[in-house]
């Protein structure tokens, strides 16, 4: 019963998840497509166009030299590389899940993936985590981050792991309040908002 | 490690020292230009100091009113001060901003210290701030948010101090620091009651109301509030100083927010709920908000040195990521609930400031939020040095650290100026030198206040470039209210062509299309440092 109720507050509280299992097809077809997303994703991350704006502001820098030694250690291939490593973790973003989405049909409409509120439990659950010591989620999240970049999609087909692993780290971030009380309301008041979401969703034309 | 720092006296000279070598190195050339701000600031701060009047003739003034807002009083009066000792000109209305941003770095260890880091941990706090390219590019350029900062930090400083000293003198400077911060920069009004609640709050324990010495010292403390809150009050009720600034950068004005909001007109019931202008509004700002929390803005690409697409800066230094990542592990196994509380209170409440206005990560409004960062690094630090002991490791960290200075500095002195020279509005220095030591040659000269490489799509202030640059100008300005009758501040067009005498037409290629020059001769090229033209100096007989 209980286990029941806690997949019915997910469900409610982070609507992605019940958009994702109403829309099986669009996910199927991006993983359908993974190995052509990969491979036009690994050809444009070594692009002219990409290396063309690193190149720039090499002829650009430092000595009047276009192509002196200083400006080569520090704009080269690996600069690029630097590039997309953060662009992976900008996959990390709570903005994605918790407020936007990414943009695509497989984001659920005019509403935010996770709750909003959940947001605020996300950093207690962060903190709670690094506490214990306990770094699997967080190496986990970055995992699926970097997996999603390299298949070059950035949509929910790819990056729902990272929304399950952020529900449950704020659902762990409200389990930190010690009070009781406090927590069933704010089960409660989350669950409420959820209800809210998914009037958005499914009740607004 | 212990006997390295024995003697913080010196290693809190040598963080200052740092500092104030690299904000001051070539102070007048990078930024490439003065801002527009920068510039009325000196010419304001001037005005005050020849008749205690600003360019709108408002005497001591305490909002300065500008280009579309009304800009705080505090950096103009630094000025004033600035401008007495060292005369008019670009360094005097620089000189304020880069020497308390070096003065922050000082202050900084002591917030630090207060919150019970070790000296060690603190002074590496301050030298990671001395050499922190977010904090040196504001420093540099002259804003705002810079004084703001330094007086934030030293009255949450003093206030932490006087929660355990309990010194009368101690709570008013940290009054005094407080309501500075408010005066001297808009995202400081919205963040420095929060902190001041949350800081109450945090150490309520300390403050034993019933204690007359206490009580006294904190009514008289209110006293001075009142004397920087009354005239805030008065202004923020009867003028549209302070208002206008919220409205003008407010997120309400976004058209990405306006266009999806209601205004009222619900077609329906189920409208009137499930799409509820309150809840957009709600999510439209928590985007803003999350926008901050983002780990390529703040190691990869967030001070917006270069366009979209190349190698940037982030908020912090890349070879800042392990320490600091270490940092929020140390924070979070520490013990102290009171400096943990802090910190976390300042990650949230961090970006609360800039997400209320219209642009996505502002590094500026963001800069509120250094301490934070600065906490963690500071922590990394001390927990490394007490922990982990591999001192093999700091000279490879040093190394790295020059040599993402090294980095910083062609970003910074090479880069940004090729890409965003026309933001800082370069090009007005030199027309207007040029049109004030010619002024006797001319009958009419019009300057273009329309410019920019891929079209004329900035609007400038030229006029406030002539005020600084021409002291001929300012004096007659000052005197008169009024610019030398010969300046024109337009577009160079056939008209403007036609007028009688020796003209001289400044404007940008776009204003002399398929190289129609109305007839005269190019005499002069301003030239952008991306090699792109930026102004034409044509001489009309």
């Amino acid at each position: 019963m209980k286990k029941i109720k806690n997949i019915l507050f997910a469900v409610v509280v982070a609507p992605i998840f019940l958009w994702l299992f109403i829309h099986p097809g669009k996910v199927l077809s991006e993983w359908k497509n993974i190995p052509s997303y990969f491979s036009s994703n690994i050809h444009s991350l070594t692009s002219t166009d990409k290396l063309s704006k690193i190149n720039e502001e090499r002829w650009n820098a430092f000595g009047s030299e276009r192509e002196d030694l200083l400006s080569k250690v520090y704009y080269n291939k690996g600069t690029a590389l630097m590039d997309d490593l953060f662009s992976a973790l900008s996959y990390l973003s709570p903005r994605i899940y918790f407020q936007s989405g990414e943009g695509s049909s497989l984001s659920p409409p005019r509403i935010e993936p996770i709750a909003i509120p959940l947001f605020l439990f996300w950093i207690l659950g962060l903190v709670d985590l690094l506490r214990n010591k306990k770094f699997k989620p967080i190496l986990l999240a970055l995992l699926f981050a970097l997996t999603t970049y390299i298949f070059g999609q950035r949509n929910m087909a790819f990056l729902f792991p990272i929304a399950i692993i952020y529900l449950f780290i704020s659902l762990r971030g409200i389990e930190v309040i010690k009070s009781t009380k406090f927590r069933k309301t704010i089960y409660i008041s989350l669950f409420v908002y959820g209800l809210y979401l998914l009037g958005r969703v499914f009740l607004l034309k | 490690m212990k006997k390295i720092f024995s003697k913080p006296l010196i290693w809190i000279i040598f963080v200052f020292l740092i500092a104030i070598v690299i904000r001051f190195f070539k102070l007048i050339e990078y930024p490439v230009s003065l801002s527009m701000d920068e510039v009325s600031i000196g010419i304001n701060a001037h005005s005050i100091l020849k008749t205690a009047k600003d360019e709108h003739g408002v005497f001591f003034p305490l909002a300065f009113k500008s280009v579309g807002d009304f800009k705080p009083p505090v950096n103009v009066y630094l000025t004033v001060v600035s401008e007495f000792i060292f005369g008019f000109g670009e360094f005097s209305v620089k000189f304020p901003a880069a020497l308390i941003g070096s003065m922050t770095c000082v202050v900084f260890i002591f917030l630090l210290r207060s919150l019970a880091i070790s000296w060690k941990g603190a002074i590496f706090g301050g030298f990671w701030l001395a050499l922190l390219p977010w904090h040196i590019h504001f420093s540099k350029g002259g804003f705002e948010a810079i004084t703001a900062l330094f007086f934030l930090i030293t009255g949450t400083w003093l206030l932490i101090e006087w929660f355990s000293k309990k010194k009368l003198h101690i709570l008013i400077l940290s009054v005094i620091s407080f309501s500075l911060s408010v005066w001297a920069y808009h995202a400081e009004r919205f963040f420095v009651p929060i902190i001041v609640i949350f800081l109450l709050i945090r150490y309520r324990k300390d403050i034993n109301i019933r204690v007359k010495n206490i009580r006294n010292q904190i009514l008289i403390s209110l006293a001075v509030l009142l004397v920087f809150a009354i005239p805030f009050a008065k202004l923020a009720i009867f003028t549209p100083a302070i208002a206008q600034r919220a409205a003008v950068t407010s997120i309400l004005r976004e058209q990405s927010l306006i266009q999806s909001l209601h205004q009222g007109s619900y077609t329906n019931l189920t409208q009137r709920i499930f799409d509820n202008d309150t809840y957009l509004i709600f999510r439209h700002w928590a985007g803003k908000y999350m926008n901050y929390y983002d780990l390529r803005f703040w190691f990869w690409k967030g001070l917006e040195f270069t366009p979209p697409g190349y190698p940037d800066l982030g908020l912090l230094l890349l070879v800042d990521l392990p320490l600091f990542t270490y940092g929020i592990y140390s924070l979070v196994v520490s013990k102290d609930k009171k400096l943990k509380g802090f910190a976390l209170f300042y990650l949230i409440a961090g970006p609360l400031p800039a997400s209320f206005t219209m642009n996505e990560q502002h590094p500026l409004r963001a800069l509120i939020w250094i301490p934070f960062f600065g906490i963690v690094m500071a922590l990394g630090f001390e927990r490394f040095a007490e922990k982990i002991k591999k001192w093999w490791l700091l000279p490879i960290y040093l190394i790295l650290l020059i040599a993402n200075l090294i980095y910083f500095s062609d970003i910074y002195m090479r880069q940004f100026p090729r890409f965003y020279s026309e933001s800082w509005q370069f090009g007005y220095r030199e027309v207007s030198k040029y049109a004030c030591t010619h002024l006797n040659n001319y009958d009419h000269i019009f300057i273009s206040d329309t410019f920019g490489s891929l079209g004329p799509l900035n609007t400038g202030t030229p006029y406030l470039y002539t005020l600084f640059y021409c002291p001929k100008n300012l004096e007659n300005f000052i005197l008169t209210g009024k610019q030398l009758p010969q300046i024109d501040f337009r577009r160079p067009n056939i008209d403007s062509a036609k007028e009688k005498g020796r003209l001289l037409l400044v404007g940008t290629p776009w204003d002399y299309l398929e190289g129609n020059l109305y007839g005269g001769r190019i005499i002069e090229k301003v030239i952008y440092p991306s090699g792109i033209d930026a102004f034409w100096l044509v001489e009309k007989q």
